[in-house]
């Protein structure tokens, strides 16, 4: 399939899924939109109009008070907006335009994310056909992406962003890189992690570990992401900060979510609690930090070097698995690296379906749990965090079984050549043992 | 002239007060009042939105149309929340013979949202039985007719505004007196009291946690944490160095 047609197919999907939104939120009781999508919404039209509702105020931050901005509205009126004001700008024409602009935008954003993982691909050696195929069944026509962004949600933005940057940093296009690195962090705090990787890569090209390169990459990617906050706090101040920041630094997710910490979360919010062996360690907001952001790091540092894509992949996977909360949404954040890794990844399809199996089932298991605890007030908070260790661990194991699995076209060559020096030893043995016989 | 009220069983964490309204139409607007305890969330921003599509109760420019008063925050749990409360147009005025003899009946579906509750001690009690699942209530709302000087009155008698038990303060100041209707153990009953008298409050099971199941559950955290972290770490470690050995043979 040419890449064209896939981009065609994908943009016709994403049509028909954002006017099926329309029909199904006026008529059921149950919305397609998302949530979210009310909360970007909602902050825009404050961003926007704030004269529009009462809970709308108007910006905070010192250059709000400047007479041309006087009217410039504040995002995070809204409660629950925790994200950039950036987000909130890029959906004002929900207000000012289109309520659907943003589904629109994100759908956008989605074919996007295509043609930039297809030319990864590409890069790979991989045909063009079979590289449609990759970026097609996984991302493009895969109709859980396609619902994600039609029913609101900004994930495939990031994407853009972070996929980029893997784009601009394999072409060596380093400054652009940086740029884009510092963007994507700004947007999303997560992508920082791939900073060790970003590093270990430049290593690899330049050669050392503390060079000009990493400097001049450190440098520019940090005052981009400086830049872009500098702007945000002026306008918006501390609130800016805090919702964008410091709240996810902090946050306590004590409602259930796919993360083994919640039911622990929930139960710290009492009193007189029972102590176990290093609880104020334990309980401490930072404690999860340590093995999700070691990990994660550590990751980027061991392979970064040899496949930027492989190394986000890995490290993604690890940070969202050993994250204080974890929903449906954050898959997609690993998602998209699997394209261009896949040529790479060697596991028998025995093991594949076993380990796709195994992913499904723990999630429809913590899925029912869940469903009696939130929709049929059933006591399972017990079954509810148990399937969610269950869960924990079948991502452990899949993340386990995609490093033992994956084969660099490096290590292929080496294989390769192994496999032909002892063809060569056998061939040799077996002459001279027939010239002996002889 | 009456109503009744229930919360639906089929909601889970996420409850519907349904209100059914046996009430002629009148020159004066319907409105529900509800004080809701910690324990529940009222979305002001589900809620505005269904009251602006007209799904709940009659939309209208007026700053009384629907008002979500107290806590703001729409996930923390029931220890430290605040309360918080609605009031609902539900009916627009305008009917000018104000009697109207003819009765409407109708269902409005006000969704809720319950926080979760602090934790019990333990899930069995001494006689065996479980005890991680407690008792929430919620009273009953009030409905009321709200008239200005010189609407014709509904039949049950004025009250004041000051009459509406309410925590807070609600932008009412534009009508001069309440009518109430009764609750529909009151049926037939047109009250002379301010506001009547409800019935007890509505009520419904909701799980908790159990505190007995902390250290099993953060041990067992701990555990899986630092285990899945080696696991992954002792695979990477395996593999950066095959890839060591390999770019060694390779330049070989």
């Amino acid at each position: 399939m040419r890449l064209s047609v896939a981009l065609l197919l994908a943009a016709l999907l994403r049509f028909v899924l954002i006017l099926w939104s329309f029909h199904q939120d006026s008529t059921s009781s149950i919305k397609y939109t998302d949530v979210d999508y009310t909360v970007f919404s909602d902050a825009a039209r404050c961003l926007v109009r704030p004269s529009s509702s009462p809970d709308c105020t108007l910006a905070t931050g010192p250059l709000a008070s400047l007479p041309f901005f006087s009217k410039l509205g504040d995002p995070y009126a809204r409660d629950t907006y925790r994200y950039t004001p950036l987000l909130a700008i890029l959906t004002a024409p929900n207000t000012l335009l289109h309520p659907a602009f943003g589904k629109v935008l994100f759908s956008l954003a989605d074919l996007l994310v295509g043609v930039l993982l297809h030319s990864l691909v590409r890069r790979r050696g991989v045909s063009s056909s079979k590289a449609t195929l990759y970026v097609a069944s996984i991302w493009l026509l895969n109709p859980i992406i396609a619902n994600i962004s039609t029913r609101g949600s900004a994930e495939s933005v990031l994407g853009v962003f972070v996929v980029s940057v893997l784009a601009l940093a394999e072409r060596g296009r380093w400054n652009a890189a940086a740029v884009a690195f510092g963007l994507a962090v700004h947007f999303k705090i997560f992508p920082i992690i791939y900073g060790s990787s970003l590093l270990a890569a430049i290593g690899a090209r330049k050669g050392g570990w503390i060079t000009s390169a990493h400097i001049k990459f450190g440098l520019i990617s940090f005052a981009s992401f400086m830049a872009l906050n500098g702007i945000m706090y002026g306008f918006w101040g501390e609130p800016f900060l805090e919702h964008t920041f410091l709240y996810h630094i902090h946050r306590l997710d004590h409602r259930h979510n796919f993360s083994p910490y919640f039911y622990s979360f929930y139960l710290s919010t009492s009193s007189n609690l029972p102590s176990v062996p290093w609880s104020s360690f334990i309980r401490h907001p930072l404690a999860a930090f340590i093995p999700q952001l070691g990990l994660s790091i550590a990751l980027g540092f061991a392979f970064g070097a040899k496949d930027l894509a492989f190394a986000w992949l890995v490290q993604t996977l690890t940070f969202v698995t050993f994250n204080k909360v974890c929903t449906s949404q954050y898959f997609l954040w690993y998602l998209w690296f699997l394209p261009p890794v896949l040529p790479n990844l060697h596991i028998t399809g025995r093991r594949g379906i076993v380990l796709i199996a195994a992913w499904v089932l723990s999630q429809a298991l913590w899925l029912s749990q869940a469903f009696q605890l939130e929709m049929l007030a059933q006591p399972v908070y017990l079954r509810v965090w148990a399937a969610g260790v269950v869960f924990f661990g079948v991502n452990c194991w899949v993340i386990v079984e995609i490093v033992r699995g994956y084969r660099s076209a490096d290590d292929q060559g080496v294989v390769e050549a192994r496999v032909r020096e002892e063809g060569k030893a056998s061939a040799e043995g077996s002459r001279i043992g027939r010239a002996k016989a002889e | 002239m009456s109503y009744s009220a229930q919360l639906l069983p089929t909601g889970g964490l996420h409850p519907v007060l349904q209100l059914t309204l046996n009430a002629p139409p009148s020159a004066c607007p319907l409105y529900l009042h509800l004080d809701l305890p910690p324990s529940f969330i009222p979305d002001r921003f589900q809620l505005a939105q269904l009251h602006s599509e007209g799904r709940l109760g009659a939309p209208s420019t007026s700053a009384a149309s629907l008002v979500v008063e107290g806590s703001r925050d729409l996930e923390g749990p029931s220890k430290g929340a605040e309360a918080s409360g609605v009031l609902l147009r539900l009916r627009e005025g305008g009917d000018a013979k104000g009697k109207g003899k003819e009765v409407l009946q109708e269902t409005f579906e006000l969704p809720l949202h319950l926080r979760y509750q602090p934790p019990v001690p333990r899930r069995w009690n001494e006689q065996g039985e479980r005890v991680d699942s407690v008792r929430v209530e919620l009273g009953w709302p009030t409905v009321f007719w709200a008239c200005e000087e010189g609407e014709a009155p509904p039949a049950p008698p004025p009250c004041p505004l000051s009459a509406l038990p309410s925590s807070f303060s609600l932008p009412l100041s534009s009508f001069t007196s309440l009518h109430f209707l009764s609750p529909s153990n009151l049926a037939n009953t047109l009250t002379s009291s301010c506001p009547p008298t409800l019935p007890p409050p509505l009520a419904l099971p909701v799980p908790t946690g159990v505190i007995a199941d902390l250290p099993l559950v953060e041990s067992v955290n701990v555990l899986a944490i630092w285990l899945g972290m080696m696991w992954i770490g002792w695979t990477a470690f395996k593999a950066w160095s095959k890839d060591c050995k390999g770019g060694k043979m390779k330049r070989e």
